[in-house]
């Protein structure tokens, strides 16, 4: 389907296009047309990445500068797919305009997922993976190699410096299976054909963390233009990515660990001083000239970035007392001897930089400013050395990183020591935690950086949020609806039992046997009723174990076992993982399974409950987070002191935009339906929280049901669905033709018209009821 | 709260692993749970506290580990602080080396300058720590130390007072931290009362009959109200709050035990001693005339002429030179030209009435003649 929005064409891949499709694009054209950013949320499964991808390219096709997407998604599978729908549009847009347009679209993900290399892509832990890598594609152990050395280098690495290093690989999408197709067929590494062709795209798809995680940001996408379009996709998230990404926790193992890299580094040094004492003298000349290497920042192979952000980062020259290899071994070694002396204390400590700072310079007479270049410091050392096990050298780096961030950061961030791991335990296990508690540090550089930031998912309610917790403004900010010929998914809200009690996993109430009888009902009957998946989220692990256990006890599995199979949730991803299978064979053979799962584990996030495999969604309370947690207090009141925002609107928030993502697990389109229960009395007050999509579908007098009155509402509902709803009778409401698209455009631009004529003049009532009459006209010969 | 942190931590401390034993006594935490372990700084051989407090009962004595020559007192016995005995000597030795080596970036006139400082300084204190050539690195040591004495102790004081200072101000933030946390959870607890109230209050008129319509609509407009009210109570509040911060900030100096005050001026060297000028900077120059040498306008009648004043005895009565007599005259005549009534006028009465009389006196000075003449002169 070819359309224009405004002067611009757009093709769209598909014969017919949703509205809220078109309104989205709209709105995303605006964006990009008035230079900034915004927040969109698009009801999930009504095509987002399809409207967002031919919007972006048609929009760069049009412009003659080009701007480059930048697409940031979360997992795998979700680049994976994205691609996929690239490639598609690519394909559609060649046929329709009769060429090939040049251009290029490539996915990026770690060294783990694209190497090639016969034993490295064998090892497990991703971090072992980049570190063999890098012995065996590191520039100095080339030059060993050139000098006759006997090292081992990897081909597929080598095989690129013989192609020309802008065209590594033909144009076109390559998906990531493509890719590593590619490469194993012309012997070339994917990871790097994909790291080193990142200029040459048109389309960037990877992972947030390649933007936001300044450790990695400032290696790989440090060379991205101004221009730049960035998308965050399903970014209901961001802030806990942003946060997660500047935040760390150092153990006693971790520390003793950091010490062994330490000595070993010292060991190296002495061992690098009788063969090849040049090289650390070479070093230091270098650093007391303040030279940095011209092409440190474009080493691949770097050890570690350093993890302040650009606007942070120091460009003077590494402080004397650390620039001799010997002295800031050193200076890591007292450092971790104080870390490690903090780990004996036996109470909770909280403390921001400042004080940290300030006692460590008591104690051990170290200076914010050496602490500042530790990262950077220890970079250069570990080039110089020629280290090439960096994996053992990790916990080393966590501590330099943690050092050059706390004497970088005063603000937004907090030390918390936690002697023990729970309240109950007696034996210390203590634990440092340095967290960052503003999002909007990490991810201020993008909005500095990219004039046009575009957040995007399908619950990202409340939308003003989100601005604000990150510290951005937007030009746009839209919620859409859905439209839907007919009502195929069914919110409501259980707020009591069949004997009327209120439900809640409030605190108070939640291990009262009546409340937990009255889940167990609700189970029961939701079990009994609807056809083929049923999912079921819990707030916790705890709670679910406790009310799991008491329904064993109150013959309540016993009962939902003869309509379904049941199936858990556990922390352990391989467990959880064979669950889901089980899960989706019993959907598919008719046995039908019921799946308990948490609303903030892996389930809840990353995996589709489409069609029969989701035809029901329970939220069994409020997945409020465990607000007990030192570190969420800590941010609460960061919150609260630095963006006003009051404790319990965060906690509602978050718990709502988690409620509501679990909700949206069930209903990945438009041919889907399902039924979204939400069980807990506190969601009454809670659901203008909702996204307005699920809102605009839950009407008043659903918002306060008992078990019962929920059970005959969804038995009507799921009447309703089994009848047969020909596909021609969404033509033209919830689906739009080409024909029903330029209607709709005639007619807004006729409103505008109107209006604007209005506004000019007050005397064009006539013209006006004409015009009215005329819409009309147009809708009944359309119906 | 760090320090705090660091006097617990010795009461604090958990049992380090089970099999450590005193190297002088063999007893181990095993037998007795509340062994201590002490250094001394002058070896760092550690012992647990009843062998040093028998061994050195009666003064000092030598270290009892085999081989080692120090004399030990027992007051200089400590806990130690690191677990790494190595660290805690160079801790030691940076401790001194520290005091003594305590310039700042500011006296260097360059950052280079400075860093070579502070690598030298560092070169030093690694000759100590890894005793290389121990006695003539403490004689320079001493050496500096003698030659810098007053500089060191000023960088010391500087020194002292920023971080009292820096305390006095994370104090303060921290007070007010817990005021705002406070602050918070009173509105919280108020807003739930009101709330439960209003319930209450709902369902009070509700039983006693009134209509179901009424009630509901001045429940609406006591929420309404109470909204309003809270959005005042929220710019009360932050404007009370910036109050308070900005009080206490004044009070920064006052509270507490350890005088700091705030404002002080960063140490400034004194310039070097220039000549006594009274008039603190104020220039004198001419700025309507030019001074001559002489001079002679014979057009002018005598009593006009200023070349005659040459010969007036009484001008040059005084033993002055000609030229100032000539200077004193030009400056009567122009002073007060270049003043503009209108422009002082505007300022105050007061200040205007005096800028009338300049005016009033350059005329004069101008005309050379009497006040009755000074209307005419305009
Ligand atoms: S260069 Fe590529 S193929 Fe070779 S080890 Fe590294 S990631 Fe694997
Ligand atoms: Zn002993
Ligand atoms: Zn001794």
């Amino acid at each position: 389907m070819r359309f224009h929005i405004d002067d611009l064409e757009i093709l769209f891949p598909y014969p017919r296009i949703y509205p809220e499709q078109y309104d989205y694009m709209c709105d995303l054209k605006r964006t990009l047309d008035g230079g900034g950013h915004c927040v969109l949320e698009m009801p999930s499964g009504t095509g987002k990445t399809v409207s967002l991808l031919s919007l972006i390219i048609a929009y760069q096709q049009h412009h003659p500068e080009k701007r480059k997407l930048i697409y940031c998604s979360r997992t795998m599978s979700e680049i994976e797919k994205a691609l996929a729908e690239l490639k598609a549009l690519m394909k559609y847009r060649t046929d329709q305009l009769g060429y090939e347009e040049e251009f290029r679209g490539l996915g990026l993900t770690s060294r783990k997922n694209l190497c090639l290399h016969p034993s490295v892509k064998r090892e497990k832990s991703g971090s072992v993976v980049d570190s063999r890598c890098r012995s065996l594609t590191a520039g100095f152990v080339k030059e060993k190699k050139e000098r006759g050395e006997s090292v081992d280098l990897c081909v597929y690495h080598e095989n690129l410096d013989l192609l020309e290093p802008h065209n590594l690989i033909p144009p076109g999408v390559w998906t990531l299976d493509g890719l590593l197709r590619y490469g194993e067929e012309q012997k070339q590494c994917p990871y790097f054909t994909a790291r080193r062709m990142m200029p040459f795209c048109n389309v960037i798809i990877y992972s947030y963390h390649y933007l936001l995680d300044p450790k990695i940001a400032e290696r790989v996408s440090k060379e991205l233009s101004k221009d730049c379009i960035v998308v965050f996709d399903e970014a209901h998230n961001i802030d806990n990515v942003c946060i997660e990404s500047l935040s760390i926790d150092m153990t006693e193992d971790s520390l003793r660990k950091a010490t062994r890299g330490v000595d070993n580094l010292d060991r190296k040094i002495t061992e690098m001083k009788s063969t090849d004492a040049a090289k650390l003298q070479n070093e230091y000349a270098k650093l007391v000239e303040g030279l940095r290497e011209a092409d440190e920042a474009r080493d691949e192979q770097a050890f570690m970035a350093n993890p302040a952000l650009p606007d942070d980062l120091l460009k003077e020259a590494i402080p004397g007392n650390i620039r001799r290899a010997e002295h800031f071994v050193a200076f890591l070694k007292r450092f971790i001897e104080y870390l490690k002396t903090r780990m004996k204390v036996l109470h909770v400590v909280a403390e921001n930089p400042t004080s940290f700072l300030a006692h460590l310079k008591e104690l051990t007479f170290i200076e914010k400013k050496p602490l500042r270049f530790c990262a950077e410091r220890l970079t250069s050392l570990v080039r110089t050395l020629e280290l090439t096990n960096i994996e053992d050298f990790q916990p080393l780096q966590e501590v330099a990183t943690f050092a050059t961030l706390v004497a970088t950061y005063d603000k937004g961030f907090l030390l918390i020591l936690e002697p023990y791991e729970s309240e109950t335990a007696t034996v210390p296990n203590p634990i440092l935690h340095f967290t960052c508690l503003d999002a909007a540090i990490a991810i201020k550089p993008v909005f500095d950086r990219f004039s046009s930031v575009i957040i995007t998912s399908g619950t990202i309610s409340p939308l003003e949020m989100y601005p604000k917790m990150l510290g951005f403004s937007t030009i746009v900010q839209e919620s859409y609806t859905m439209t839907l010929a007919r009502k195929s998914f069914l919110p409501m809200i259980v707020t009591r039992g069949s004997d009327q009690g209120a439900i809640s996993s409030g605190f108070q109430i939640r291990n009262d046997p009546s409340v937990v009888r009255n889940y167990g009902n609700l189970l029961t009957e939701f079990c009994k009723l609807s056809p083929d998946g049923v999912v079921v989220f819990f707030p916790s692990y705890l709670y679910m174990e406790s009310i799991i256990s008491m329904w064993q006890g109150m013959g309540i599995l016993d009962t939902v076992w003869k309509y379904k199979l049941i199936l858990v949730e556990t922390p352990d991803s391989q467990e959880t993982s064979l669950a889901l299978e089980t899960f989706r064979t019993a959907c598919n053979n008719g046995r039908g399974a019921v799946l308990l799962c948490v609303a903030r584990g892996k389930v809840s996030e990353g995996i589709d409950f489409d069609h029969h495999y989701g035809r029901t969604v329970i939220n069994i309370g409020v997945p409020f987070q465990y607000t007990e947690s030192r570190i969420l207090k800590a941010r609460l009141e960061f919150l609260r002191e630095t963006y006003r925002i009051r404790e319990n609107d965060f906690l509602s928030f978050d718990a709502m935009r988690h409620a509501a993502q679990c909700l949206g697990r069930v209903l990945r389109g438009k041919d889907d339906y399902g039924i979204m229960v939400l069980a807990d009395r506190r969601f009454q007050k809670k659901r203008n929280q909702l996204p307005k999509w699920m809102n605009q579908y839950l009407p008043d007098s659903d918002t306060n049901l008992s078990v019962d009155q929920a059970t005959a509402i969804a038995k009507k509902f799921l009447r309703e669905m089994s009848v047969t709803y020909p596909a021609h009778l969404q033509e033209g409401i919830s689906t739009w033709s080409l024909e029903d698209l330029k209607m709709h455009q005639a007619k807004r631009d006729e409103e505008e018209i109107r209006f604007l004529q209005e506004k000019g003049n007050g005397v064009m009532m006539e013209v006006d009821e004409f015009g009215g009459l005329d819409d009309e006209d147009m809708l009944d010969a359309d119906v | 709260m760090s320090k705090q942190a660091q006097n617990n931590s010795a009461s604090a401390r958990r049992p380090p692993e089970e099999d450590e034993i005193c190297r002088v006594c063999k007893s181990s935490r095993y037998l007795n749970p509340n062994m201590k372990f002490l250094v001394n700084p002058e070896c760092y051989h550690e012992m647990c506290e009843s062998c040093a407090d028998r061994i050195f009962a009666s003064g000092p004595a030598p270290c009892p580990y085999a081989g080692c020559t120090k004399t030990l007192r027992r007051n200089k016995f400590r806990k130690q602080t690191f677990a790494d005995l190595k660290v805690e000597r160079e801790v030691d030795i940076r401790k001194r080396v520290n005091a003594i080596f305590n310039k700042r970036e500011d006296e260097f006139n360059s950052l280079r300058d400075y860093n070579n400082y502070l690598n030298e300084v560092e070169d030093l204190t690694f000759n100590l720590i890894n005793k290389v050539d121990i006695e003539k690195t403490e004689r320079k040591l001493l050496s500096y130390a003698e030659a810098n004495r007053r500089a060191i102790s000023q960088n010391d004081v500087r020194a002292s007072k920023e971080s009292q200072r820096l305390a006095a101000e994370e104090r303060l933030k921290k007070e007010q931290a817990i005021q705002r946390r406070e602050a918070a959870q009173r509105e919280l607890d108020e807003e739930r009362r009101v709330r439960a109230e209003g319930k209450a209050d709902v369902i009070h008129k509700l039983a006693s009959g009134e209509s179901a319509t009424k009630v509901a609509k001045e429940a609406k407009k006591t929420v309404l109200k109470r909204t309003l009210f809270k959005q005042q109570a929220e710019v009360d509040k932050q404007a009370r709050l910036e109050a308070a911060a900005a009080a206490s900030e004044a009070t920064l100096n006052g509270d507490g035990d350890d005088l700091v005050f705030a404002g002080l001026k960063q140490h400034v060297e004194a310039a070097p001693l220039r000549p006594y000028d009274a008039y603190g900077g104020l220039a004198f120059e001419r700025k309507m005339s030019n001074l001559q040498n002489s001079y002679d306008d014979g057009a002018l009648p005598r009593h006009e002429n200023l070349y005659y004043l040459k010969q007036d005895p009484r001008a040059m009565a005084g033993g002055y030179n000609i030229k100032e007599v000539y200077s004193q005259v030009l400056c009567e005549a122009f002073a007060g030209l270049g003043v503009f009534l209108s422009d002082e006028l505007g300022e105050k009465a007061g200040a205007a009435t005096r800028g009338t009389g300049t005016a009033g006196a350059a005329v004069a000075a101008a005309t050379g003649s009497g006040d009755v003449q000074m209307m005419d002169a305009f």
